[in-house]
């Protein structure tokens, strides 16, 4: 999928040496549709040319291409009437490579702005529920009316850089005659704004649209979410045990419309017991059989969905306000999940554990792993109050790859006793939606591995690397194998060690950084004979530490969440391409407004003949073989494509660029 | 500078000693009064590893892919993507031990422009408007142009207050280039203007009563020298790049600094002392992909403005009397960061002088192998402001008392005796 | 005829006798005195107790006595206490020896004060270490034969000094100095007392212009009790040589009609003595001004002292625009002034000032001025971070928030910077920051004082030593800035762990507030909790001195203190009595910033004409009348578009934003009119400067207005010629247009185009002085 932003992960996949060919998804418009329609898709990135299918995760929503060039693809995707909304993998496969982005199915009618809407006066109406796909280029306002009623509450969210697209948008409410009545810029992490307001007067309001500094670009594009309907914005407990029925509250607006909730793509279902304005309460029983880890619920009629963990430890959950006096902390059994808010400033929640011995036990918090903007600090303290530990970030954040607020913390508790665990704000802040879920149990050494992204492409006859992440968890001292499992045939890769110390890297000014966890490479040696395919590898790890031997398997993951949080992709695989590599790659500019183009160049058919350069309205060339830069002159307007020829024959073309010749 | 450096660099690598007849030059040069200087002023940091101070046989992991090229000037090297400006390395000094301790841009620049370091809540002087308020501007032009604008505070007066500020010039590369607010507006011609300043005392009858200051007497001397400036042919042709023949402009390239190095050209010639010529808002900050950057835009930019103007000047006799500056306000680091760029580094940096009586041909200073510190006759930039200004005929030692009572003197250096 | 120090209005007051109680301790001892009036005699009742010498009372033995002067405007008794008469005084290097090097100019920080010191010999920058100047001094004495010494040789210029004769082999110094070598030149023992206190006197004095000298007497406090006359201990110097003149003796020569203050200074104290000098000549015929409020007391009162003559009140056409400019940064619209005109209620006034207080730009305006007090919008949180404190500031403003609540939120601010709730990226407001940084900001924002002069060595007039610098930064040491999510996701964090280190001691410092008292960093408590509470109590001596000094600034055009926020010991307010007052009334009123600015507004020297008057022509500090200024580039730029009827659009900002509006970043116009660009903590410059004047002229800002379709020049040229001026003035200049105004507009408009016509009187009005200044 990857909807590459500013900064490239991907390329952790690829050697530093190639540059980049596989496909990239930069933008989806519009990202979704409603159940029971069929729409048509514009898909805007890289290298998109020759898509050949396009695969949706879960049942009932098909696509197929419709057509493809090198930045830009249309698919049509159907969706059936029942099935279960929400968010699905999109995989778009070509034979050089392969992509995986996502799309939202819903309940809400896909609407797409219609321009000039750019003042009052020509601002287009909405009608609540409304979901509009938009774009916003350079200095560009889009206005939308709207009638409220008093006492009326409406919530209004931006999906932009969730989505993956450049825009940093903002809204702002507007009264009768265009003055502000409320605006927000950033009010996620990752610059997408949300206003939820209750209007204390009947009227026509308007909703602004825009780039923030006025900025925007045609890749720029936006889904405004705006209506009466339930919105959620946290649910407590935030998870439950597996083959255990739970009461679930949700918390947010306009939740007395909630009358159904659906976990994940309908492993449960269950109807409200309670609700009001702001609450509605649920009882769900949760099947056996449901996968362990981090799903979501749907509200019925809502446009998006809440996370939800299914779990297999005792879970407790703790109202705001109950256990907030160090004094007396909340006495709490090891091997719990605690549930609660952070819901005012400074505050934090305290707890107590026994051991009847000295013990290693592990904090662990989810926090922003579900989405939330609460940044959790852990403390344990002694029974005499002297602090022993504390942690916040496990490992420092520095952008150079997704962060990570919540802690984890191995302690050794010196003796036995009672001691005091703390959790809060590591910012001192307080809201109604940060949520925690605390476990609290004794530390069983432990290391989780996954595959950096979720597909890469396997160029024959080459050594092609792969990365994987081997993060070591509640106290695991020693090194771990990775191997790669069901290879094709043709292609081998030897198992590498991970040692027990993170990987390190510099930062800008020179400093010294830690990754969460040890970055190992496999090797993948590709015979020259294997076969042109698709195939999904799995990798494998194992370890063993004071005499327990523990194998795990590794995940593929990637964005997909309300934050920029890696979530786990539908296949646990890899979907790995194996391609033969072009003769030559040619970097070129999309457009070309006079005709000269500077084209690098970069020659993979490690032969030192000249390469001539040619094609429809290019002015042939002629350069040596050492060449990294052509200075080509193209002759005819339209879209213009080089070729590449080595003794006569062609090795490699570029992606065609459309020209315009202004004199 | 003690006798010891200046000699021992006469005997590195054989580039010619010493004749007398480059001391008398020395002596020859403009008397102070009509002294000039443009300052190209490679904000962001210029990397001196890659272009002025190349170490070919250092260590390979911060060896950028340039070679190093020789010069018409035997044993000195530069960059081969510097190719016009190597053939007249005769023309100018390249300091190689230049070093000061600010690596954030704004303190370094304020270190740079002012001769100062950065102070919390007093704004200091730029050199500029030191010269322009010791020694006032020549004729009705402003004495200290600023090209394309000032982008913070420390190229401006500081406390000396706005009368010395530089007067932006604008971007010198636009197609249809005109400096801002010199020309009366469309359809406004002499007579309506007359009318305009008759109505504007009428109205002005009653207040001008009020004023105990000559705060009033000031402003209107202001719009005297500003009708002045409007109606000057000087300042027409100065500011006039269409005049320059398409050859000429060609030369110094059709870039920010290369039609801006044209432009502080002509001003110098219409009288300006003080003109600094910059590109972009720290344009040379290259924290990522500098190879390409530097090799296929910025140094081919530098190099025809620089050389284009050293030859410019020289053809016309300018080149005494005007002394050019080429310098960021720290080098690069030599290790390459993971962006495939280079971060600040003012531990040990290069820059070049040519001009204002400055002999050429020669190297001052060196940095270690790996370029990072300096080896020997560190230069500071408190003693380049102080020789600067000594060449202006300007007693640095005095100093100025700021809007906070605390003392500056002009500039906190010796001046080096080898300039 | 020697001039009389004191003037006709004065005179009926009782001659005042300075000190206002004379201690003298130890043989020997005695304390020069000093009255207001020239030509007193002084006698002392006891003589046994003690003597008179010229001007010096002279202890002769323990006990009380009375000290009369006979003045020609009557007779003040001062008491005088001697004790311990017997008992010589030991010599003190620290209170005998080593003020005389202060006092010589030795340790100026151009001499041996300097940071290298000179020709090798190194003292502490006026006298703050005497440890170490004692061990720079003691190389130089000659314990055998103490004349020989090099010390007394170079002073005396015996032996070639670069610093020249500094003073006489007879004089009291080289005499303290011989005889503190004789007495073994020991540095003083533990309990030696130290200096503790300086007073100057007298504290505040009116002189006439060309008077005779005055002596300045400064007294020395010490910790065991003890007083001393430190009259020849201390160093003087002038905050103004223009309008009065001090020599090294202390005799201070009033020179110019103003106000200055005299410092004295010594082993690193420092206290002020201020001189206002008058015209003699200057008979004004004292009318009593009315006074609307305490504010006026206390101008009114001191203008009757100087003999300075108010200026009328300001006629309507004037009050109007200068209110809604000073207050709401707009200009009436053409009905608002017609219907505040025509209005004949005596409370119009009043009323004006409550609607503006109430209006959104009374809280855009001071937004504006807190965005950039904090440096809103710089670094990483960028415009985004701008924004939120500009909002967050309107909104606090708007409902009337108290300014303790305003400052404890800052202080505490913390959090995401972009989408944090509060001004979570305040702390921004440092270079890079650092807790050094932070004390240094933050002590000049909010309590007023330049504490970064302490950073690396003492201040030089002020008592903040590096302990003070380093104790207050140490409040800020956990403060950090991390990065959350992503690269330009940062936060503001208080860690658990960190402390400042003091640059001489290496050792971690304790938190401690300016008044001395100590703050320990208890574990899981954000200490800036304590700060907080210390800087909003009631009877903080800086929060609301600084925050009104900075209203009264900004309303009045001068501050109490200049600059504004450098108050000093020996930087007085021009009216201590009313800057205490307005400070104790915002304090107690629960720091209510409405309440504040209503009062100075309502008050009849804010409402007094700009015309000046023969008497207060020459004064610019007393408030004897509104003193003139151009008006803020935000309100000028949003004047020029309202008098066109053309808005401006800012880059990055809706169409129809205001200049006033624009949080963060600048415009062309904005800029050359003195809008900062926020890299530092700054006054802004109003100077005129060439390049605005040459926008002004020609500039697109003004041009372009006057050209564009649908301006007020459009509706104008619909209108009958007779009711056009009326119109123009009002909406320009918020007054109705003189008759030859009107004439020339209409003679103008029978020139010929009628639109260039109109151009031309717009452009005009604009250019006028009346437009651009505030008055």
């Amino acid at each position: 999928m990857q909807r590459v932003f500013l900064f490239l992960f991907l390329p952790l996949l690829v050697s530093a040496d190639l540059p980049l060919l596989e496909p990239v998804a930069q933008g989806v418009f519009p990202g979704g549709l409603r159940r029971g329609s069929e729409s048509s898709i514009t898909i805007r990135g890289r290298n998109l040319q020759q898509l050949k299918r396009a695969v949706i995760s879960g049942d009932g929503v098909s696509a197929e291409i419709v057509d493809a060039s090198a930045y830009l693809a249309k698919i049509t995707v159907r969706a059936s009437a029942t099935t279960e909304p929400g968010r699905r993998d999109l995989r778009l496969i070509a034979p050089h490579g392969s992509t995986l982005t996502w799309i939202d199915i819903s309940d809400v009618a896909e609407l797409t702005e219609r321009e000039p809407n750019t003042e009052l006066a020509s601002a287009n109406q909405l009608t609540f529920p409304a979901l509009v796909n938009g774009v916003i280029t350079a200095a560009d306002y889009d206005y939308f009316r709207f009638d409220a009623s008093a006492r009326q509450t409406l919530t209004f969210e931006l999906l932009a850089t969730r989505n993956g697209s450049p825009l940093d948008g903002v809204l702002e409410l507007l009264d009768t005659n265009g003055k502000t009545v409320e605006y927000c810029d950033d009010h996620y992490a990752f610059k997408d704004p949300r206003i939820i307001h209750t209007f204390n007067s009947t009227g026509t309001y308007y909703l602004r649209v825009y780039g923030t500094g006025e900025s925007g670009s045609e890749n720029s594009d936006y889904r405004l979410i705006a209506g009466a309907m339930p919105h959620a914005d946290f649910a407590l407990p935030a998870g439950g045990r597996r083959g255990s029925t739970v009461e679930i509250t949700l918390h947010g607006v306009n939740l007395d419309h909630a009358k159904e909730l659906v976990l994940g793509n309908g492993i449960a279902r269950a109807t409200a017991v309670r609700n009001d304005q702001k609450s509605a309460t649920f009882r769900m029983a949760i099947p056996l059989a449901s996968a362990a880890g981090v799903h979501s619920l749907h509200i019925q009629g809502a446009a998006l969905p809440i996370p939800f963990v299914l779990s297999d430890g005792p879970e407790l959950t703790v109202s705001p306000g109950t256990a907030r006096r160090r004094q007396d902390p909340m006495p709490v059994e090891l091997g719990t999940t605690i549930n609660g808010v952070i819901d005012s400033a400074r505050a934090a929640d305290y707890f107590v554990i026994r051991v009847d011995q000295p013990k290693q036990i592990v904090l662990s918090v989810e926090s922003m792993k579900l989405g939330y903007l609460l940044d959790p600090i852990v403390l344990v303290y002694e029974e005499n109050g002297t602090r022993i530990a504390w942690q916040d970030d496990p490992t420092t954040n520095t952008g150079k790859e997704p962060a990570n607020l919540d802690p984890h913390l191995t302690v050794a508790l010196p003796k036995e006793g009672r001691y005091t665990v703390a959790i809060r704000d590591s910012q001192f802040r307080g809201d109604a939606s940060y949520l925690y879920r605390l476990t609290v149990k004794e530390a069983v050494p432990d290391f989780s591995v996954r595959v950096v992204g979720a597909h890469t492409t396997l160029y024959r006859g080459r050594d092609n690397i792969v990365n994987v992440r081997v993060r070591r968890l509640e106290g695991w001292k020693t090194p771990v194998e990775v191997w790669a499992d069901n290879l094709p045939r043709g292609v081998t890769a030897r198992s590498a060690i991970a040692e027990p110390k993170n990987t390190s890297y510099t930062g800008t000014c020179g400093e010294r950084h830690y990754l969460d966890g040890t970055n190992v490479e496999l090797i993948f040696k590709v015979e020259p004979d294997a076969k042109l395919d698709l195939n999904q590898v799995t990798f494998r790890a194992r370890g063993a530490m004071n005499g327990r031997e523990v194998e795990r398997e590794a995940r593929a993951r990637y964005w997909k969440s309300r934050i920029r949080v890696t979530g786990d992709a539908a296949e646990p695989a890899l979907f790995a391409t194996i391609a033969d590599l072009p003769g030559v790659v040619f970097q070129t500019p999309e457009r070309s407004a006079t005709g000269r183009v500077t084209a690098i160049v970069t020659r993979l058919d490690n032969s030192n003949e000249p390469m001539r350069i040619e094609g429809e309205g290019v002015t042939p060339l002629d350069v040596p073989a050492g060449t990294t830069r052509a200075d080509v002159v193209l002759t005819k307007p339209g879209d213009v494509t080089l070729y590449g020829l080595v003794s006569g024959k062609v090795i490699g073309q570029s992606a065609p660029i459309r020209t315009e010749i202004r004199k | 500078m003690d006798r010891r450096s200046f000699l021992r660099m006469g005997s590195i690598a054989a580039f010619g000693s010493l004749h007398w007849s480059d001391v008398l030059r020395v002596r020859a040069a403009a008397p102070a009064k009509d002294l000039s200087i443009i300052h190209l002023f490679l904000a962001g940091g210029l990397s001196h590893l890659d272009t002025l101070d190349m170490k070919p046989d250092g260590d390979a992991k911060y060896r950028g892919p340039f070679r190093a090229i020789g010069t018409n000037v035997a044993g000195l090297q530069v960059c081969e993507h510097l190719p016009l400006s190597a053939k007249r390395a005769d023309k100018y000094l390249v300091i190689r031990s230049m070093t000061h301790k600010q690596s954030a841009h704004g303190a370094a620049q304020t270190l740079w422009l002012s001769g100062h370091d950065a102070l919390p809540t007093v704004l200091v002087p730029s050199l500029g408007s030191v010269i322009l308020k010791e020694l006032g501007p020549r004729n009705e032009l402003p004495g200290y142009v600023f090209v394309p604008q000032p982008r913070g505070n420390n190229a401006k007066a500081g406390f000396l207050g706005p009368k010395f500020n530089p007067f932006s010039a604008g971007e010198a590369n636009e197609p249809k280039y005109a400096v801002r607010d010199l020309d009366l507006p469309m359809g406004v011609d002499w007579a309506r203007v007359d009318r305009r300043r008759g109505l504007q005392v009428l109205v002005d009858e009653k207040i001008r009563a009020y004023d105990t200051t000559d705060t009033f007497d000031t402003l209107d001397s202001y719009y005297q020298s500003a009708f002045d400036l409007i109606k000057s042919p000087r300042a027409k042709k100065a500011f006039d790049l269409a005049a320059e023949p398409e050859s000429i402009r060609e030369r110094y390239g059709k870039t920010s600094m290369g039609q801006g190095c044209l432009l502080a050209r002509r001003l110098v010639e219409s009288g300006v002392r003080f003109i600094t010529v910059a590109r972009g808002d720290n344009a040379w900050d290259h924290h990522g992909n500098i190879f390409p950057t530097l090799a296929n835009d910025f140094l081919p930019e530098l190099d025809r403005a620089f050389a284009t103007l050293l030859d410019d000047l020289s053809n016309r006799g300018m080149l005494d009397s005007t002394m050019v500056i080429v310098s960021g306000e720290f080098g690069r680091t030599a290790e390459i960061n993971v962006n495939a760029g280079r971060d600040h580094w003012p531990n040990s940096y290069s820059l070049i002088l040519a001009g204002g009586g400055i002999a050429g041909g020669r190297v001052w200073g060196a940095s270690d192998a790996d370029g990072m510190y300096v080896r020997d006759s560190p230069v500071e930039i408190p003693d380049l402001a102080a020789s600067i200004l000594q060449k202006f005929g300007i007693d640095y030692t005095r100093e100025y008392v700021s809007n906070i009572g605390r003392p500056f003197k002009l500039a906190d250096g010796k001046p080096l005796s080898f300039l | 005829m020697k001039l009389y120090w004191l003037i006709a209005p004065v005179l009926a007051a009782a001659p005042a006798v300075y000190p206002p109680e004379i201690k003298l301790f130890g043989a020997g001892s005695a304390q020069t005195v000093v009255t207001d009036s020239a030509g007193c005699v002084l006698a002392v009742d006891n003589p046994k107790v003690a003597t008179i010498d010229k001007s010096r009372i002279v202890a002769k033995s323990n006990g009380a006595a009375w000290v009369t002067a006979k003045c020609a405007n009557g007779v003040t008794t001062v008491p005088v206490v001697v004790r311990a008469a017997g008992a010589a005084i030991r010599k003190s290097f620290v209170n005998d020896v080593a003020p005389i090097f202060t006092m010589g100019g030795c340790t100026g920080a151009n001499c041996h004060g300097s940071i290298r010191g000179q020709r090798g010999f190194k003292l502490s920058l006026f006298g703050y270490e005497p440890e170490f100047d004692f061990a720079s001094i003691m190389p130089r004495i000659d314990k055998s034969s103490p004349e020989k010494s090099l010390i007394l040789r170079k002073a005396t210029a015996q032996a070639a000094h670069g610093g020249g004769f500094r003073f006489a082999a007879d004089s009291m110094e080289y005499k303290a100095i011989v005889d503190w070598i004789r007495d073994g030149a020991q540095f003083d023992s533990k309990d030696t007392p130290r200096m503790v206190e300086l007073r100057a006197y007298p504290k505040e004095q009116i002189a006439g212009r060309g008077a005779s000298p005055r002596q300045i007497v400064a007294v020395a406090y010490y910790s065991d009790g003890t007083v001393r006359d430190a009259t020849h201990l201390v160093q003087y110097s002038s905050n103004n040589p223009d309008i009065v003149r001090v020599d090294s003796r202390g005799l201070a020569a009033p020179i110019e009609t103003g106000e200055t203050a005299i410092m004295v200074r010594t082993l690193g104290h420092a206290a002020a003595a201020r001189v206002l000098v008058i015209d003699p000549a200057a008979r004004p015929t004292m009318t009593r001004t009315p006074r609307y409020n305490f504010i006026d007391e206390h101008v009114f009162a001191k203008l009757e002292r100087l003999g300075i003559e108010p200026s009328e009140l300001s006629a309507d056409e004037e009050f109007l625009r200068r209110v809604y400019l000073d207050a709401a940064g707009t200009l009436p619209s053409e009905e608002e002034a017609r219907a505040f005109l025509t209005s004949k209620s005596p409370q119009k006034r009043s009323q004006l000032i409550d609607n503006l207080l109430a209006g959104p730009e009374f809280a855009e305006l001071w937004a504006l001025k807190f965005a950039e007090l904090t440096r809103a919008g710089t670094r990483e949180a960028g415009a985004k971070g701008g924004r939120i404190i500009y909002e967050w500031f309107r909104k606090a403003i708007a409902e009337n928030r108290g300014y303790d609540k305003i400052v404890t939120d800052l202080l505490l601010s913390q959090g995401a910077h972009l989408f944090g709730k509060g001004p979570s990226s305040f702390y921004n407001i440092s270079f890079d920051s650092n807790a050094a940084d932070h004390a240094t900001n933050i002590s000049q924002i909010f309590l007023g004082v330049r504490i970064e002069c302490a950073k690396c060595h003492n201040h030089p007039w002020e008592k903040w030593t590096q302990d003070d610098f380093y104790g207050l930064a140490a409040f800020f040491a956990r403060v950090a800035v991390k990065e959350v999510y992503e690269n330009d996701e940062n936060a503001t964090v208080y860690n658990e762990e960190g402390e400042v280190i003091h640059p001489k001691t290496k050792k971690p410092v304790m938190p401690k507030y300016l008044d001395g008292v100590k703050e320990d960093q208890r574990q899981d408590s954000d200490i800036r909790e304590a700060l907080a509470r210390w800087m909003t109590r009631t009877d903080n001596p800086f929060l609301a001195r600084a925050f009104v000094n900075r209203v009264w600034k900004h309303y009045m055009g001068r501050g109490l203190v200049e600059d504004v926020d450098d108050f000093r010991v020996t930087n007085p307010p021009t009216n201590p009595a009313l800057l205490d007052a307005l400070a104790a009334d915002f304090s107690k009123s629960g720091y209510d910033i409405k309440r504040l600015i209503r009062r100075i507004l309502n008050s009849r020297t804010y409402q007094l004409s700009a015309a000046p008057n023969e008497s207060n022509r020459k004064d610019s500090i007393n408030y004897s009348r509104y003193y003139m200024r151009r008006l803020m580039a935000e309100t000028l730029t949003d004047a020029i578009a309202q008098a066109t009827g053309v808005p401006d659009k800012f880059a990055g900002y809706p169409p129809g934003t205001r200049a006033m509006q624009v949080y963060s970043g600048s415009s062309y116009m904005l800029s050359t009119f003195g809008r900062l660009n926020r890299d530092i903590i700054c006054e802004r410059d109003t100077q005129p400067d060439i390049v605005q004047t040459m926008h002004l002229i020609s500039g697109d800002s003004i041009q372009k207005k006057l050209t564009a379709p649908g301006s007020a020049i459009a509706k104008w040229s619909t209108m009958p010629d007779e009711e056009i001026a009326e119109a123009v003035f009002l909406r320009t200049l918020s007054r109705y247009p003189s008759l030859r105004e009107k004439e020339a507009v209409t003679q103008a408009l029978k020139d010929g185009d009628k639109k260039h016509a109109l151009q031309d009187v717009l452009w005009a009005i604009l250019n006028s002085k009346e437009f651009l200044y505030n008055h």
